[in-house]
């Protein structure tokens, strides 16, 4: 087994603010290894983005307060690290795909500025270099007439355009771990499948590790190797996809699944998770899922759930992780 | 794990300041006088308006005639010593009279007038706003105009003309104080009004057959009403700065009567003599203008939260959207 | 573009011509425009042949057209204290004012954005509190009690700086310092908002995860995207330069438009009152246009409308 690029340990963020505390992730813990594609599901609220910027070190603070655990990237302390360092790292080996390009890319300058920035940021190249480079990276993302192209600005671009871009920018240096956070969200549905193609192909081809930030069930079927399911800022459940998908092994990935349409649940009713996801300033006791729970017993409800070993691979945190399995 | 906490975020701001907190504790709902105990500026800018307003409803009654009485072995008598009577404690003007008399008296027009002025100006503002954004294209593009044409042009000198070619009183200088603060409560009306009568209960009003009048009335005045309001604290300290640099210019109220900027252009002769003649009005303009500031400051950071839940849809008033 | 360049175009000048609409009425609303054009002391003979000259004895509608043609030609009349054109005396006292003027804007606007960039970065910090103290106050000063205090302290007591005058650099300082007083206080506000609105955008974000270094993340993303405010603003600031020009020419005694119009008013010279409003109102004009084409500039969404 190589080491993996990045290792979150037991990472604890807080928003505080109106007197209250939101709890946005109570211990997530992740790891990825090289080239490998993993996914984090969830729903929005499920803490996922969150954990995403505290590893790129973007949350504003305050409202937002890292308590707690560790992020490793090749072995190194991210959180503890100079802003100065770990900044020389964002874009040459980790670079992030945000999820709504429009405005993510600085509006008052043109495109092919901005990803020449990166050039010039990491001292790589400059001027006109650093501007022809730029038009190669559009090129490469299937941006039809880059040089000129390259001139325009965010808003004069379709949304799936915009987000060619984005990916431009992520990959220009290389980057050995690219987080892509709801990458097709903004999309339409016919582009949201060429962007992962994209993605895909170009994570192919210089063997870079993925983290596909998603609460797209298909999605992840599709391209992850392995999959974190996320729930009130917690891993749920984690394994490769093909299993986990298959066969969860948590109470909520199961109800996920049963929620949305699948080739072999055709002619069943779909059955959507009743209730909503916990107000993260108030947590539920015990297992965060047990009020929205089929599976839910006294247990549940007062204690928290352990971490299992469902098989040799994979984890789940359930009270009922056998009655799971097998209702599956 | 506690070792890693706060500070290796972004911004390595880890200090909620008190003031921030307290904006924040504000949105809990506290009542208001709360909310203004607990920030320190805010509070004494209230109770020094406070003072002023005494002052400006029974100044007058109770220091006239200390105000005018002449006493030749005051006169210029430097401000600090209650030889003369606590009167005189803030010194004697050139002619011997009390400055503390005098400062107080004088509050009367000097709020007086500035109070009209914006209370004129958001009035007729508001309700042409209404119309400007209600009652139609053409009309509303008639009222903008109008509003450029007082926005483009600096308001001393518009007031400078006006006053020229009318007579200086005080109901002539409200009336152009209020015309150069028109435009503000014009626009922000409009904007809201074209804003609010998208709205569903707008709508709904509508649908129900209440009558144009009925709707602006009912359904529209309690939203807008808070915001100029808002806008009316900031635009005291302007029209009170504007009547005093021209009564100091010699073109707002002219003697006897007396205004705080009138009682620094008074003072301006006696500069090297007798400072406190001009500084001291000065100073009670400056305290009031920034007492007015301050506290619409703090009345924005008050209202803010509610205006939002006021004009968002009530359900996503808090929910832990922290998944940005 | 270019219909939003035209737009505010038409806009502008919808303005100036109701400015210069309003003079006319006003200048007859009060009665008799003789009184206002000639000294009190004029005999009537001198009133009748100035009302006939300048067509004040016929209809409305034809003085109107008289009034137009004038004003077209920039014969505003003849300065009733100095018997010279009041043109020529507005011109000659313009260079003061936009000398002053144009120093302070430059001034306050570069200290604004630096002060307003600082205190937005570490919003609630002590830096951000003493700056909002301090432009709140620079915005609630008088400014004429400002240049008085500033006067007794710096040229009466100290003599340090001459009281009042035109001359070289000591000169300046206390207009200058007094006419910025207010402008900044309001920028920094204005820039504070702005950077705050920018600095917490997804695309200061992006520039964060590419790798950006953070002072090209406030000075060049952030403030570049803020600048569109600032120049949204920058016409009321001219607008309100203008307002302390007066007071700052009139109490330094500085021979610009300010002091000439006060100085008009005070001696009851119309025909200088009434050129003075021309001539700003035109160059207010012209200056909107200017920061209709600059905010076209700054902003390519505009631009490609």
């Amino acid at each position: 087994m190589p080491d993996p690029i990045l290792e979150i340990d037991d990472l604890r963020i807080e928003f505080r603010s109106g007197g209250e505390i939101v709890h946005a992730a109570n211990g997530v813990s992740f790891q990825i290894n090289p080239g490998e594609t993993a996914a984090i599901l969830g729903e929005s609220g499920s803490g996922k983005s969150v954990t995403a910027a505290a590893v790129m070190r973007l949350l504003q603070s305050p409202p937002a307060f890292i308590t707690g655990g560790a992020v490793r990237f090749k072995g190194q302390d991210v959180l503890g690290m100079p802003i100065a360092k770990w900044r020389d790292y964002c874009g040459r080996e980790i670079a992030m795909v945000f999820q709504d390009a429009l405005t993510s890319l600085n509006p008052v300058f043109s495109v092919g500025w901005q990803i020449a920035e990166l050039f010039r940021a990491h001292g790589v190249a400059f001027g006109r270099d650093a501007n022809a480079r730029a038009v190669d990276l559009l090129n490469r993302v299937g941006i039809p007439d880059p040089a000129l192209r390259a001139k325009d600005y965010a808003h004069q671009f379709s949304g799936g355009m915009r987000q060619r871009v984005m990916i431009a920018m992520a990959i220009a240096l290389g980057p050995d771990l690219l987080i892509a956070d709801e990458p097709t969200t903004a999309l339409d549905v016919t582009v949201q499948a060429q962007i992962m193609e994209l993605l895909e192909e170009l994570r192919a081809e210089s063997n870079m590790a993925m983290i596909l930030i998603t609460h797209d069930l298909g999605v992840v079927a599709d391209v992850a190797d392995n999959v974190a399911v996320m729930y009130a800022g917690r891993v749920v459940e984690r394994g490769p996809v093909s299993e986990v998908l298959a066969r969860p092994g948590h109470a909520y990935t199961l109800a996920l699944l049963d929620s949305v349409p699948r080739a072999n649940s055709l002619g069943q009713h779909l059955k959507p998770i009743i209730g909503s996801p916990p107000d993260l300033a108030r947590i539920p006791k015990g297992c965060a899922f047990h009020p929205r729970c089929r599976f839910a017993t006294d247990l549940c409800r007062n204690e928290e759930p352990p971490s299992v070993a469902v098989t040799p691979r994979r984890i789940a945190e359930c009270h009922h992780v056998e009655a799971v399995f097998n209702d599956s | 794990m506690s070792r890693l906490t706060r500070g290796y975020v972004t911004n390595e701001l880890n200090i909620m300041t008190t003031a921030e907190q307290e904006s924040l504790i504000i949105r809990r709902g506290s009542p208001w006088w709360r909310m203004l105990l607990r920030d320190r500026f805010a509070l004494v800018a209230a109770l020094w308006l406070f003072v002023l307003t005494l002052c400006f409803l029974f100044g007058p009654l109770l220091f006239e005639d200390a105000a005018t009485k002449l006493n030749l072995r005051a006169r210029n008598l430097p401000p600090g010593s209650l030889e003369h009577g606590w009167l005189m404690y803030l010194g004697g003007d050139a002619l011997g009279r009390p400055m503390l008399a005098r400062l107080i008296v004088a509050s009367r027009n000097t709020l007086a007038i500035a109070l009209s002025a914006v209370f004129v100006a958001m009035i007729v503002g508001g309700i042409l706003g209404m119309i400007a954004g209600y009652v139609g294209r053409s009309v509303g593009h008639v009222i903008m105009r109008f509003a450029d044409i007082l926005q483009s042009f600096p308001s001393l000198l518009l007031a400078v003309v006006v006053l020229y070619i009318l007579e200086p009183n005080v109901t002539n200088l409200v009336i152009v104080l209020a015309i150069t603060r028109l435009p503000i409560y014009l626009r922000v009306t409009r904007a809201e009004v074209l804003e609010i009568r998208e709205r569903v209960f707008v709508d709904a009003a509508r649908a129900l057959g209440g009558s144009r009048y009925h709707i602006l009335r009912r359904h529209i005045t309690p939203v807008v009403a808070p915001t100029l309001l808002t806008i009316l604290t900031v635009d005291f300290s302007i029209v009170m700065l504007a009547e005093s640099s021209l009564s100091f210019l010699g073109i707002g109220i002219q003697p006897p009567e007396i205004t705080w900027g009138l009682m620094v252009a008074a003072g301006r002769n006696y500069l090297s003599q007798a400072w406190w003649l001009a500084f001291l009005p000065g100073l009670a303009i400056m305290m009031a203008t920034l007492s007015g500031n301050i506290l619409s400051n703090w009345l924005r950071v008050v209202s803010d939260p509610e205006q939002r839940w006021r004009l968002e849809d009530s359900s996503g008033k808090k929910s832990g959207q922290t998944d940005a | 573009m270019a219909s939003f360049l035209g737009r505010r175009a038409l806009h502008s000048a919808i303005a100036l011509i109701g400015l210069i609409l309003a003079v006319f009425f006003l200048v007859r609303l009060t009665g008799d425009p003789t009184d206002l054009y000639l000294p009190i002391d004029a005999s009537l003979e001198t009133r009748k042949e100035f009302a006939h000259k300048h067509g004040f004895d016929r209809p409305s509608a034809e003085q109107f057209l008289v009034f137009l043609k004038d004003v077209s030609n920039g014969d505003l009349g003849y300065s009733l204290r100095k018997q010279r054109p009041a043109m020529e005396l507005v011109l000659e006292a313009y260079p003061t004012t936009l000398a002053l003027a144009g120093v302070a804007m430059v001034l306050s606007i570069t200290l604004a954005i630096i002060v307003g960039a600082i205190a937005a970065y570490k919003p609630g910090g002590v830096f951000d509190r003493i700056s909002s103290m301090a432009s709140l106050a620079g915005a609630s000063a008088p400014d004429f009690w400002i240049a008085i205090t500033g006067i007794l302290i710096f040229a009466v007591t100290l003599r340090w700086l001459p009281t009042s005058g035109v001359g070289d650099l000591p000169y300046w300082i206390l207009p200058i310092g007094v006419l910025m007083l207010r402008p900044f206080g309001l920028m920094v506000q204005v820039v504070r908002a702005a950077m705050l609105g920018a600095l917490s955008s997804a695309y200061v974000k992006t520039a964060r995860a590419k790798g950006v270094g953070e002072t090209a993340v406030i000075f060049v993303h952030a403030l570049r995207n803020a600048c569109l405010s600032i120049v949204t603003v920058a016409g009321d600031l001219t607008v309100g330069m203008i307002n302390g020009a007066v007071i700052v020419e009139t109490v330094f005694g500085w021979p610009g438009v300010g002091k000439l119009m006060i100085d008009s008013v005070m001696q009851r010279d119309f025909p200088t009152v009434q050129a003075t409003i021309m001539v700003t109102a035109t160059a207010i004009f012209l200056l909107n246009i200017a920061i209709d084409f600059l905010y076209v500039a700054l902003d390519p969404r505009i631009r490609h409308q």
